[in-house]
C-alpha cells in the first residue's frame, strides 16, 4: 500500500510541471482554480475541512496537554453533565467521559476511515480502471467481470458479511471499504481513459513511440486528476456515513474507541438524559459530510470547461 | 437489439457464478457457524450440537457444501434399493459416524474401526433447480422468508424512488435554469443537507419530533396494530409511509438533483442549443423543448444502480421504523449465520441488479438515437 | 370504531353460544377488554409447534395458546401441582423414585372441542423420544425410559434414575392436539420442520388465547379463547393479544410512552428512572422484580493456545495446561476484590444492579446463608497479586511475573476481556472494569466482538476472559447451571465448561446433591451451599451482577398485577379500557 501511495503522489506532482503537451491542461487548471477561488461556498467548506483535519490530528495533544482529560476515563459520578458545566465544555456522556475529548478523538478515527478508505479504494479503482481502459481486451473483460460481480451484491450486504469476518477496528474497516468500494471509481476511470486514449494527442504520442507507461502517467493520468479529486471528496463523505450506519447495526468500530458513529448510536438511548449527546455528534457528521459534498460539487463545476466563464 | 439483449444475458452467466462463489465464501468464512448461534443454550449437550451440524450439512468440506447448494445432493447420495437409507454416494459418505455423548465419533472397541450408521439419501435439488434450501433459523424454505418480506420492501422502495426522482429532477432542472443564482446555491446545499445526516439518525430524529413530540405521525411499523389479519390497503395507511420515505428519498433527491443539474448545464452548452437560441427561440422553449429532453438521456443510466441501492440501502431504515422488509431480515440472517436466507437475498438482488443495468442500457438506446447496438 | 361495531354483533352471539353450552356463569363477556399489544424486540417466531420450538419468541407465543404440562406457580416461581393453565393436577412418586404418575385435569379442551388428555402428552413424548426431531431435547431423551397411559387422565413416566430434578427435566413437555398432529405430521418426526402447519396451527387451546394469524416481520395475533376454563374472571377478558415487532429499542419505549403498547416487560436501563417517576405520578403502572439474567465474566483457567477437553474417552482428566495469568486462583480473586461495584453500578447499570456471589439468586431455595459477594478491597487485591508473584519491577504501573506460577518470568500481567458488541451496558461495564483493574497493575485490553464470533471463541476455549449474560432457568434449577463447571461439560467446541474448571470436591457435591435419596431439601441445600462457596472462592467466573427488571403498563390496563414470575400470569383478566 505504501509503495502504491508513493508512486501515486509522485506522479501527480510530476504532472504539474509545465511541459509542452500540458499547456492546455495547465491553463484549464489555472482557470479552474480561479473559478474555485471565487466560489465562496466551496472555499468555506474547504476551510472547515482543513481546520477540522488539523484539530483531529492534534486531538491527542489537545486532550492530553491542553484539556488534561483522558477521553476513555469514566467518571460515573459525573454522567450526563450538561454543557458547559464543571469544565465539561460539551458535557459528559453516559458514564461520565468528557464529550469534547471523545469527539476530538472520534474525529480522527471517523475522518481517518473516510480519508484512508477513500484513498485506498480510489487508488485501486484508478489503477484498475486505467488498466482496463487503456489495455482493453482480456484485462478489460476480467476486470469488468470483477467489477460487475462486486457491484451486483448490494454494498451494505457485502459490508455486513465482511465486517462479521474481521474484528471491528478502524484499520479493518478501512481495509474492508477499500476492498469493496473501488468499483465505482474503476468504472468511471475506465470510461474516461477509454475516451482520452482516442484523443489526438495520445495517438500522436503513441505514434512517436512513447511507451505505454509514459502515456498512461504523463498524458492520461493528469487528465483524470479533477475527476479523481471529486470522487475522493464524495467517497470520504459516503464513508463517514457508512461508518455511522454500521455502528447503528452494531457492526462498526467498537467502543471504547470513539467514533462519531458509535457516539451517535449510543446517544439516542439517552436522549431524555442528555440531548447534548445527540446534537454534537450529529452536527459533526452532517456538517463534515455536507462540506465534502460541497467541495466535490465545487471542484466538479470548476473543472468543467463548459461551465467556465 | 434482440441479439444485444441475448448477448448481455449470456454475459451475465459468469457474473452470476462469481456472485454465488463470492457470497458463499464470505458466509462460510465468517467465524461462528449457525450451530454456535442456534445452540447458545446451556441446556444443550455436546452431542446435540454435533447432531445439529450433521442435520444442517455443515460438516462437509466447503466445496461440497457449495456444490450441494448449487446443484443439490440427490445425485451425491442415493438410495437404489428404496429402503429409505442411502447405499451409494459420490463426494460425500453415505454412512455417518456414530457419535458418543460428547459428540465425538466412536470406534469399535475390538476392531478399532470407526462405527457408522446409515444416512438418508440426499434430498436437496440445489438453486439451479429452484431449491434454495431451508432457512437454518426459520426452518422453512428460504424463498418463503424472502417473498414474505418483499412486498413491504417494494412498497417503501417505490415510494421513495418516486418521491426522490420527482423532487430531485425538478430541483436539478430549476438549479440549472437559475445557475449561479440564489436558488442554485440554496438547492445545492439544501438537496444534500438531509442526505448528510446518517440514515438512522435522521429516522430516529423524525420519529422523536413528529411521532413523540408533535404526535402527528406514527412511530414506525407498517400500519396500525389491530387484531385484523392484515394491514388495510395502502391509501388508508399512507401516514405510516411518510417518515421512512423521507429518509430513503433523501439520497435520491441529492443524487438526482445533482445529476440533473450537471446534465442540463452540459446540454445547454451544446452547439445545437446555441443555434436554437440564436434563431431567436424563446428562452423557456429552449430550456424545456431542447434542454430538458436531452438532459433526461443520461439519467436513464441511473435506473440500474437505483434498484440495488434501494434494495440494500433500506436495511437501516427498515430497522429504525420496524418495517417488515428484506433489508432488515438480511441483517438478522447474517448475525444468525443463516446462510440460505442471506444467499437467496443476495442472488435475487444480484439478478435485479443485472436486469436493472440491462434495462437502463436498453432505455438509453431507445431514448438516444445516436446509440445503436450491434 | 370498527372494532366496537363488530363487538356489538359478536358479543350477543358469543354470550348466547356460551350459555347454550351451559358453561359457568360469566361475570364478564369474553373479549370485552380490548387488545393487548406486547412488543417483541427480536426476531420473528420460527414455529408454533411446541415439539420443535427452540427459541424464546416462539416459546412466548406458544405459552399463550398451549397448556403447560406441569405448571409453575407464579407467586413462588416453583413447579407445583394444579397450577392455572397446566394439565397436571397432581402427581405421585413411586417408592424407588423412578416412576412419576401424573393425574391430569379432565376439563380442558382444544379449540375444536376435543378434550385434552394423556394421549396429547403421549404424542409429544413419542415425537421427542424418537430422537428424530430437529431440536433434540437430549436431557429428556436420556432420562425418560418410557411412559404408560393408564387412562385418559392418568399418565405415568419412567426415568432411568431417581434424581431430584426430574420435574424440571419435563419442562419442555407440552400437550399437543394429538388428533390433529397425527393427521398433519404422522410419524415423520424428522420432516416436521418443513410442514406449513407449523406457522398456521388450526387447533390450539388450554390457555388464554387461540391462534389467529402470523404476519412475518410485523406481528403474531391471538384471539380470546372462549373455552379457557381457568379464566380469573370466568371468561377471557381481552379480545386478543398481539406480539408486535418493534426493532429499535428507543422507538419501542417511545411507542410505549405514546400508548401504542399495552405493557413493557423489561424497561431498558436508560429509561428506568424516567418510567418510575412517571409511574409514581400515576401515568403508568410499574412493578419491580428480580431479573432472570446474570452477567458474568468467564475466566479461562487453562492454556488458551492449546484447548483440550476436560476428560478423555475413559473419563480420566486430560492435562490442559494452565492459563499463564488466570490459571492462578489468586489472580482471579484479585480481579474480584478490585471491582468497585458502586462505581460499576452507577456507571453501567443506572444504580439498578445487584452484586451477586453466585448464579443463584438470594431468593432461591438453594442459596446458602452467608454467601457474600467479594467486597471492594484493592489492598487485598494487590496483596494477592504480590503473593501470586506479580509485582511491578520496572515502574511502568503494570505488574510483571516475578516468580509467578504459570507465566514466563517478566511477562506482564495482561489479558484480554471480550464481550458482545452492540450492548451499551456491557460496553460501559467493561470500560469501567478495565479502568478499575488497571489501577491494580493489570494491563487489561477490552474488545467488543460481534456475538457470533464471540460465541465461537467462547466454545473453542481460545480466549482469556469473555463476558456475556445468560438467562437463568425459571424456576431455578440449581443443578442446571452448576453442571457447567463439571469436567464432563469441558468439551472443546461443544461444552460450556469453557473455563476448563475442575474441582474434585465440587464435582462430588454436585453429583451427590442431584441424587440425594428422598430429595431432602435441607441436605441438598447444604451440598449446593458448599458448592457455591467453592465456585465463589475459586472464581472460574466473576459473577458480576443481576438486577431488578422494571415492568410497566399503561394506566388504563385494569387487573394488571405482576408477580415475581412475571406479569402474564393473569393476562386473561386484563381489561384495556378505552382512553
Amino acid at each position: 500500500m505504501a509503495k502504491l501511495k508513493r508512486a501515486g503522489i509522485a506522479r501527480i506532482d510530476y504532472s504539474a510541471e509545465p511541459t509542452t503537451t500540458q499547456l492546455v491542461g495547465k491553463s484549464l487548471t489555472q482557470k479552474a482554480l480561479l473559478t474555485l477561488r471565487r466560489d465562496k461556498l466551496t472555499m468555506l467548506a474547504l476551510g472547515y475541512i482543513i481546520v477540522l483535519t488539523i484539530v483531529s490530528l492534534l486531538a491527542p495533544f489537545i486532550t492530553d496537554t491542553i484539556m488534561r482529560v483522558d477521553p476513555n476515563e469514566p467518571v460515573p459520578a459525573n454522567k450526563f453533565t450538561p454543557p458547559p458545566v464543571n469544565g465539561y465544555l460539551l458535557g459528559a456522556d453516559d458514564i461520565g467521559r468528557d464529550q469534547l475529548a471523545r469527539l476530538l478523538h472520534a474525529s480522527g478515527v471517523s475522518m481517518g476511515i473516510g480519508f484512508f478508505g477513500a484513498f485506498f479504494s480510489l487508488s485501486i479503482g484508478l489503477l484498475l480502471g486505467m488498466a482496463a481502459g487503456y489495455l482493453g481486451g482480456v484485462v478489460d473483460d476480467v476486470l469488468n467481470w470483477l467489477v460487475t460481480t462486486i457491484d451486483s451484491i448490494p454494498g451494505l450486504f457485502l459490508l455486513i458479511m465482511v465486517s462479521a469476518l474481521f474484528s471491528f477496528s478502524a484499520q479493518s474497516l478501512i481495509l474492508v471499504v477499500s476492498l469493496i468500494g473501488w468499483t465505482g471509481t474503476s468504472r468511471l476511470i475506465r470510461g474516461q481513459t477509454f475516451s482520452i486514449r482516442a484523443k489526438e494527442y495520445v495517438i500522436a504520442a503513441q505514434a512517436m513511440g512513447a511507451n505505454p507507461q509514459r502515456i498512461l502517467f504523463q498524458h492520461i493520468l493528469p487528465n483524470l486528476v479533477s475527476i479523481t479529486v471529486v470522487q475522493l471528496a464524495l467517497s470520504i463523505a459516503g464513508l463517514i456515513l457508512t461508518e455511522s450506519g454500521l455502528s447503528y447495526l452494531g457492526l462498526g468500530v467498537q467502543p471504547p474507541q470513539a467514533t462519531w458513529g458509535n457516539m451517535l448510536t449510543n446517544s439516542f438511548q439517552y436522549f431524555r438524559h442528555g440531548p447534548h449527546l445527540i446534537i454534537f455528534p450529529i452536527l459533526m457528521i452532517s456538517v463534515t459530510v455536507l462540506c465534502f459534498y460541497i467541495i466535490g460539487d465545487g471542484i466538479r463545476d470548476a473543472f468543467d470547461p463548459t461551465l467556465q466563464r | 437489439m434482440t441479439k444485444y439483449i441475448i448477448r448481455r444475458l449470456l454475459q451475465a452467466i459468469p457474473i452470476f457464478v462469481g456472485i454465488t462463489i463470492l457470497s458463499y465464501l464470505l458466509m462460510a468464512a465468517a467465524p461462528g457457524g449457525p450451530v454456535e448461534i442456534l445452540a447458545f443454550n446451556n441446556r444443550l449437550k455436546p452431542r446435540e450440537r454435533e447432531e445439529l451440524k450433521h442435520i444442517l450439512g455443515i460438516n462437509d468440506p466447503l466445496p461440497v457444501q457449495y456444490l450441494r447448494w448449487l446443484a443439490g445432493d440427490d445425485w451425491m447420495r442415493w438410495d437404489s434399493d428404496g429402503d429409505g437409507t442411502a447405499d451409494g454416494s459420490v463426494l460425500i459418505d453415505f454412512r455417518g459416524p456414530v457419535l458418543n455423548d460428547k459428540g465425538k465419533p466412536t470406534t469399535d472397541p475390538e476392531t478399532g474401526e470407526a462405527l457408522t450408521s446409515p444416512l438418508p439419501p440426499g434430498d436437496r435439488y440445489g438453486i439451479l433447480r429452484g431449491d434454495f434450501g431451508v432457512s437454518f433459523y426459520y426452518k422453512r424454505p428460504a424463498q418463503d422468508v424472502l417473498f414474505e418480506r418483499l412486498p413491504a420492501t417494494l412498497e417503501l422502495s417505490i415510494a421513495s424512488f418516486v418521491v426522490g426522482a420527482t423532487l430531485g429532477i425538478a430541483v436539478g432542472i430549476l438549479a440549472a435554469i437559475y445557475h449561479r443564482r440564489a436558488f442554485d446555491n440554496i438547492s445545492r446545499v439544501g438537496a444534500v443537507i438531509i442526505n448528510s445526516i446518517p440514515n438512522f439518525g435522521l429516522g430516529l430524529l423524525l420519529i422523536l419530533i413528529f411521532g413523540s413530540a408533535l404526535q402527528i405521525l406514527p412511530l414506525g411499523n407498517r400500519c396500525k396494530t389491530t387484531l385484523d389479519p392484515s394491514c388495510p390497503p395502502l391509501p388508508q395507511r399512507l401516514d405510516y409511509l411518510i417518515l421512512p420515505t423521507i429518509v430513503l428519498a433523501a439520497g435520491g433527491v441529492a443524487g438526482y438533483s445533482r445529476f440533473m443539474r450537471a446534465s442540463m448545464l452540459d446540454v445547454v452548452s451544446q452547439d445545437y442549443i446555441r443555434t436554437a437560441r440564436s434563431k431567436g427561440l424563446q428562452e423557456r422553449r429552449v430550456w424545456l423543448r431542447h434542454g430538458m429532453r436531452n438532459a433526461f438521456i443520461p439519467i436513464a443510466t441511473f435506473l440500474g444502480p437505483t434498484i440495488t441501492a434501494l434494495l440494500s440501502g433500506a436495511a437501516i431504515t427498515e430497522t429504525v421504523f420496524s418495517w417488515p422488509g428484506v433489508g432488515r431480515q438480511v441483517v438478522n440472517s447474517v448475525v444468525q449465520r443463516d446462510f440460505p436466507v442471506v444467499m437467496i437475498v443476495v442472488i435475487y438482488a444480484a439478478i435485479a441488479n443485472i436486469l436493472g443495468y440491462l434495462l437502463s442500457d436498453i432505455m438509453y438506446a431507445l431514448i438516444d438515437p445516436r446509440i445503436r447496438y450491434v | 370504531m370498527k372494532l366496537a361495531r363488530r363487538f356489538m354483533l359478536i358479543c350477543p352471539l358469543l354470550t348466547f353460544a356460551l350459555l347454550f353450552l351451559s358453561l359457568p356463569a360469566l361475570t364478564q363477556d369474553v373479549g370485552s377488554g380490548g387488545a393487548i399489544i406486547e412488543p417483541n424486540f427480536g426476531d420473528d417466531p420460527t414455529t408454533f409447534n411446541p415439539v420443535i420450538a427452540n427459541d424464546g419468541t416462539s416459546n412466548d407465543v406458544i405459552a399463550r395458546m398451549y397448556p403447560d404440562f406441569v405448571g409453575v406457580d407464579s407467586a413462588t416461581v416453583q413447579y407445583a401441582p394444579g397450577v392455572k393453565g397446566a394439565l397436571v393436577a397432581d402427581w405421585d412418586i413411586s417408592e424407588d423414585g423412578m416412576t412419576y404418575t401424573f393425574h391430569l385435569r379432565d376439563d380442558m379442551v382444544w379449540s375444536d372441542g376435543v378434550p385434552i388428555t394423556a394421549v396429547d402428552v403421549a404424542w409429544f413424548l413419542d415425537a421427542v423420544l424418537s430422537g428424530e426431531t430437529s431440536s433434540p431435547r437430549q436431557e429428556l431423551i436420556d432420562r425418560v425410559q418410557g411412559y404408560e397411559i393408564i387412562d385418559d387422565h392418568t399418565l405415568s413416566i419412567n426415568f432411568d434414575e431417581a434424581n431430584c430434578t426430574l420435574i424440571s427435566t419435563l419442562a419442555p413437555v407440552t400437550p399437543v392436539p394429538a388428533h390433529i398432529f397425527e393427521e398433519v405430521y404422522g410419524d415423520d418426526y424428522a420432516g416436521m420442520d418443513e410442514n406449513e402447519y407449523n406457522l398456521n396451527p388450526t387447533v390450539t387451546g388450554g390457555e388464554s388465547f387461540v391462534f389467529a394469524n402470523f404476519r412475518p416481520g410485523e406481528q403474531t395475533t391471538l384471539l380470546a379463547n372462549p373455552d379457557f376454563t381457568d379464566a380469573e374472571m370466568g371468561a377471557v377478558i381481552p379480545e386478543g393479544w398481539v406480539y408486535k415487532v418493534v426493532t429499535d429499542q428507543v422507538v419501542q419505549m417511545e411507542q410505549f410512552f405514546a400508548g401504542d403498547l399495552t405493557f413493557v416487560d423489561s424497561v431498558p436501563q436508560a429509561n428506568r428512572a424516567d418510567v418510575k417517576e412517571r409511574g409514581a405520578a400515576g401515568e403508568f403502572q410499574t412493578y419491580e422484580t428480580p431479573a432472570g439474567t446474570i452477567r458474568f465474566l468467564s475466566l479461562n483457567t487453562a492454556d488458551p493456545t492449546n484447548p483440550q477437553d476436560g476428560l478423555d474417552e475413559d473419563g480420566n482428566p486430560i492435562d490442559q495446561g494452565r492459563h499463564p495469568i488466570l490459571g492462578d486462583a489468586r489472580v482471579r480473586q484479585a480481579l474480584n476484590y478490585g471491582i468497585n461495584f458502586g462505581e460499576v453500578n452507577e456507571g453501567a447499570f443506572f444504580g439498578t444492579g445487584i452484586p451477586v456471589a453466585s448464579h443463584v439468586r438470594p431468593t432461591d431455595w438453594s442459596f446458602p446463608a452467608g454467601l457474600e459477594p467479594y467486597p471492594f478491597d484493592p489492598d487485598k487485591a494487590m496483596q494477592l497479586l504480590d503473593e501470586a508473584g506479580f509485582t511491578d519491577s520496572d515502574g511502568d504501573d503494570v505488574r510483571e511475573c516475578n516468580g509467578c506460577l504459570y507465566a514466563e518470568a517478566g511477562a506482564p500481567l495482561a489479558f484480554t476481556a471480550k464481550t458482545n458488541a452492540g450492548n451499551t451496558s456491557q460496553e460501559a461495564l467493561y470500560t469501567i472494569l478495565q479502568d478499575q483493574w488497571n489501577e491494580l497493575g493489570f494491563d487489561v485490553t477490552v474488545e467488543f466482538v460481534e456475538f457470533g464470533t464471540l460465541i465461537s471463541e467462547f466454545t473453542a476455549q481460545t480466549y482469556d476472559a469473555i463476558g456475556v449474560f445468560w438467562g437463568l432457568a425459571t424456576p431455578a434449577d440449581p443443578n442446571g447451571i452448576a453442571s457447567i463447571f463439571l469436567p464432563e461439560a469441558d468439551v472443546v467446541g461443544a461444552g460450556y465448561n469453557t473455563q476448563s474448571f475442575n474441582n474434585p470436591r465440587l464435582n462430588e457435591l454436585i453429583e451427590a446433591a442431584r441424587l440425594v435419596p428422598g430429595c431432602d431439601v435441607d441436605v441438598r441445600k447444604d451440598m449446593y451451599g458448599e458448592a457455591y462457596q467453592i465456585l465463589r472462592d475459586e472464581s472460574p467466573w466473576i459473577w458480576i451482577s443481576t438486577g431488578d427488571v422494571l415492568l410497566a403498563a399503561q394506566d388504563n390496563v385494569e387487573n394488571w398485577s405482576p408477580r415475581p414470575g412475571g406479569s402474564r400470569w393473569n393476562i386473561d383478566a386484563w381489561m384495556v379500557a378505552e382512553q
